[in-house]
């Protein structure tokens, strides 16, 4: 990925790799613990982490999906693992924490939360980013770097935007997020700058932790933040008005029950919702668009910046400005993720400028890039319709019944708010590489 | 142009096909449209741009018959034009039921799959039918056939979200050809929540394609009356009330009604008994959008209900 490979790894120190010559006497260790340590630690667990630990990755991965998976796991893996670390040496104790800390990614992504409740494994992140604070030479390792990339992905890619900017953005948290929302009760715990002002203090210049925090910011005016968010033409819906400022401040402080039952509650809470965004985007967005211009004057980061502060200009509408920000993503990356997003972007861009040849074109290309993506699909069709061509009906036909049996529902939108989360597999393979065994 | 017929010869074999239709189905409505077909004929010369405009006009739910091109008056961008043929219209439809399957709809999948087989009882032979299905996917469950043919309704069932905007637009993207109409019915609580294209987009495109949709909005989802929010309305009522201006642009209109089967019968009859006008443009450049706007000018017009399509795209 070129924006990944392109970072600086300068004055990061290599982390040495497990002495093998202390494995039997750290073993014994291991296997005497459970008499002397309360409550007892995990043998499933202290496996895994000896497996993780010589770098079978694979093994290791398999068991976790196996029938006897993470769910199990997910209660004591902290204590097991604390136990682990603590049982060798001071030498040592940093290699297993960046383990521990690292087989904790793997054990939380795939847990799903129960009935519409928060993330399950974001307290083992938390859990783990406190191990790796309290273990941290003076002089940070690449595998810690990588951990931190690859765990800011997971939050990014499970709505953990609270746990990431802590309490420095609080005006974020409140306008978005639910104070039944226990994420946020994690957050309120976590110091100032949170999650990625823990990254950023050990490697200040890494251009994307800075970006990661702009994002949160970002993500905190975006639609997605509605307690009942619908995947309904999001695009449309995330546009940016002028407030009405009192109207928008009375509905805001609407009282209503978290979880309304009928009708009526359920559109305050909506109204309130709403309300809530149009205020935090009015406070939020000008220092966002600020810190990106500034971020976008860094090679590393260019083409994602850009791309950013061109959609706030689409949701702004200033649909000339978007359109050059989002020609300088096309001109500098080949990233064909960073691509698509802007594809969906000035298809957009294209189509509400009444430009319905463009528009045809741009979602034709997209196609061509993801096929079978409804989110070309359809916007290519009515477009075509719109023409009134007389061959357009029996186009845009083929295109749609081309898409019908497709299993391609990717909301682009959805993963434009998803922050690093598609690079997550790109961070974990480097942590490991990184770990080395 | 989005729906002209473009030469003079599909428009003639079109009225040809009309006439021998309708004589061969119904004797005595064969004889009005012979009368008015000879009528028209002798003095109706179609250019290559001529324009087709179904028009549907009632008293109440009751169609209205017997009138003929003097009788309406039609202006194309604000510019009057001369109507030059007015058929009461017997051209083979080809009918998209377009069904709401989400999980509101769990409870009547049963007699929804009832109602689309007494649906495709009420068409003729000459008509055609398809089934399209709407949930958090949109899904043609069996292409545009004869209703008198087996209908595999039987794997219908409710579950997951709405996508009914872009249900719609690919209702709207079936092409008839230039002998046959299409009429879309859509059966849905109106509340879109998976699609991916806009409320507005749905308006547009019923505004630029001749096809006439109607929806049948289940009493259960009835409106929430409520004022608009300042700061937007939900995607759903937005989704709603878009719908029902897509139907009215389209040219048909939204029905509150509990049967299914009572509200597709009243649709098809409405339909079936519409009006065909075709003009020739002039005084208005073809490029660009033309917005049309139908009357009836007969003594009792002011009681009489007419329903058209609000325009159409220039080629």
């Amino acid at each position: 990925m070129p924006v990944a490979s392109g970072l600086s790894t300068s004055g990061v120190r290599r982390l040495p790799v497990r002495a093998p010559r202390l494995a039997a006497p750290l073993l014994a260790v291991i296997l005497c613990a459970p008499l002397l340590a309360a409550p007892t630690p995990s043998a499933r667990i202290l496996d895994l982490l000896n497996r993780y630990d010589h770098g079978d990755y694979q093994g290791s991965l398999a068991e976790l999906d196996g029938p006897n998976g993470r769910e199990k796991l997910r209660t004591t893996y902290a204590e097991t693992a604390e136990f682990w670390i603590g049982a060798t040496d001071r030498d040592l104790a940093w290699r297993r924490t960046l383990v521990a800390a690292s087989l904790a990614l793997d054990v939380a992504r795939d847990l799903r939360p129960v009935r519409g409740g928060p993330w399950p494994g974001a307290p083992l992140i938390v859990w783990a980013c406190d191990q790796l604070r309290r273990h941290a030479p003076p002089t940070p390792v690449a595998a810690e770097r990588w951990w931190y990339l690859a765990s800011i992905a997971e939050l990014e890619a499970h709505d953990g935007w609270p746990l990431l900017i802590g309490r420095k953005d609080a005006l974020a948290l409140a306008l978005s997020v639910s104070p039944d929302n226990s994420l946020q009760r994690l957050a309120e715990r976590e110091d100032e700058g949170g999650h990625v002002g823990y990254a950023s203090a050990r490697f200040p210049d890494e251009p994307r932790f800075t970006l990661a925090e702009i994002e949160a910011r970002e993500q905190a005016t975006a639609l997605l933040a509605e307690p009942v968010v619908t995947a309904t033409a999001l695009l449309a819906r995330d546009a940016i008005r002028p407030p009405e400022m009192a109207e928008l401040q009375r509905l805001a402080a609407a009282a209503v029950a978290f979880a309304p039952q009928s009708r009526e509650d359920q559109q305050t809470l909506r109204d309130r919702a709403v309300a809530r965004l149009s205020l935090a985007r009015a406070s939020l967005l000008p220092d966002v668009a600020r810190d990106l211009g500034a971020l976008a004057r860094l090679d590393e980061v260019r083409a994602e910046a850009e791309l950013h502060l061109g959609y706030l200009d689409v949701r702004k509408q200033a649909w000339t400005a978007a359109q050059t920000h989002l020609d300088r993503v096309t001109r500098g990356t080949d990233d064909p993720h960073l691509l698509s997003l802007t594809d969906y972007f000035d298809g957009w861009i294209a189509q509400n400028l009444g430009d319905h040849e463009s528009a045809i074109e741009i979602y034709r290309r997209a196609l061509s890039r993801t096929p079978g993506a409804r989110w070309a699909s359809w916007p290519l069709a009515s477009q075509l319709l719109m023409t009134g061509r007389s061959d357009a009906r029996s186009d845009a036909r083929a295109v749609l019944n081309a898409t019908l049996t497709s299993r391609d529902d990717t909301e682009p939108l959805l993963a434009y708010y998803s922050g690093d989360a598609w690079r997550l597999p790109e961070y974990l393979g480097q942590l490991r590489a990184a770990l080395g065994h | 142009m989005g729906c002209g017929l473009r030469q003079s010869s599909e428009l003639i074999w079109v009225l040809i096909a009309s006439a021998l239709t309708l004589v061969l189905s119904d004797p005595v409505a064969g004889r009005a449209w012979r009368i008015e077909a000879a009528r028209q004929q002798a003095v109706f010369h179609a250019g290559v741009n001529a324009v087709r405009v179904d028009v549907s006009v009632s008293d109440g739910h009751i169609p209205v018959p017997g009138l003929t091109s003097a009788d309406f008056s039609l202006s194309d961008n604000g510019v009057d034009q001369s109507v030059e043929a007015a058929a009461i219209e017997t051209v083979p439809i080809d009918v998209t039921l377009l069904v709401d399957t989400s999980a509101s709809t769990d409870g009547v999948i049963a007699r929804f799959k009832t109602a689309v087989q007494r649906c495709a009882d009420l068409l003729r032979p000459i008509d055609r039918v398809r089934l399209v299905t709407v949930s958090n996917r949109v899904d043609e469950v069996f292409p545009m056939q004869r209703p008198d043919r087996h209908l595999p309704i039987a794997t219908m069932q409710a579950g997951g979200g709405t996508a009914v905007n872009d249900a719609m637009i690919y209702a709207f993207a079936w092409d008839p050809g230039p002998d046959r109409r299409h009429l879309i019915v859509a059966f849905t609580d109106g509340e879109d929540n998976e699609s991916t294209s806009p409320p507005d987009t749905v308006v547009a495109v019923a505004s630029r394609v001749d096809a006439v949709m109607h929806v049948v909005l289940a009493d259960a989802y009835a409106p929430l009356q409520r004022a608009p929010l300042a700061a937007g309305q939900t995607a759903e009522l937005a989704s709603r009330s878009a719908i029902v201006d897509a139907a009215k642009r389209s040219g048909g209109d939204v029905h509150h009604v509990t049967d299914a089967v009572a509200a597709f019968k009243e649709v098809f009859d409405d339909f079936r008994q519409s009006y065909t006008l075709y003009y020739t443009p002039r005084g208005v450049p073809v490029p660009g959008w033309h917005d049309i706007l139908v009357a009836v000018r007969t003594p009792n017009a002011a009681h009489l209900i007419v329903r058209a399509r609000k325009g159409y795209a220039g080629g």
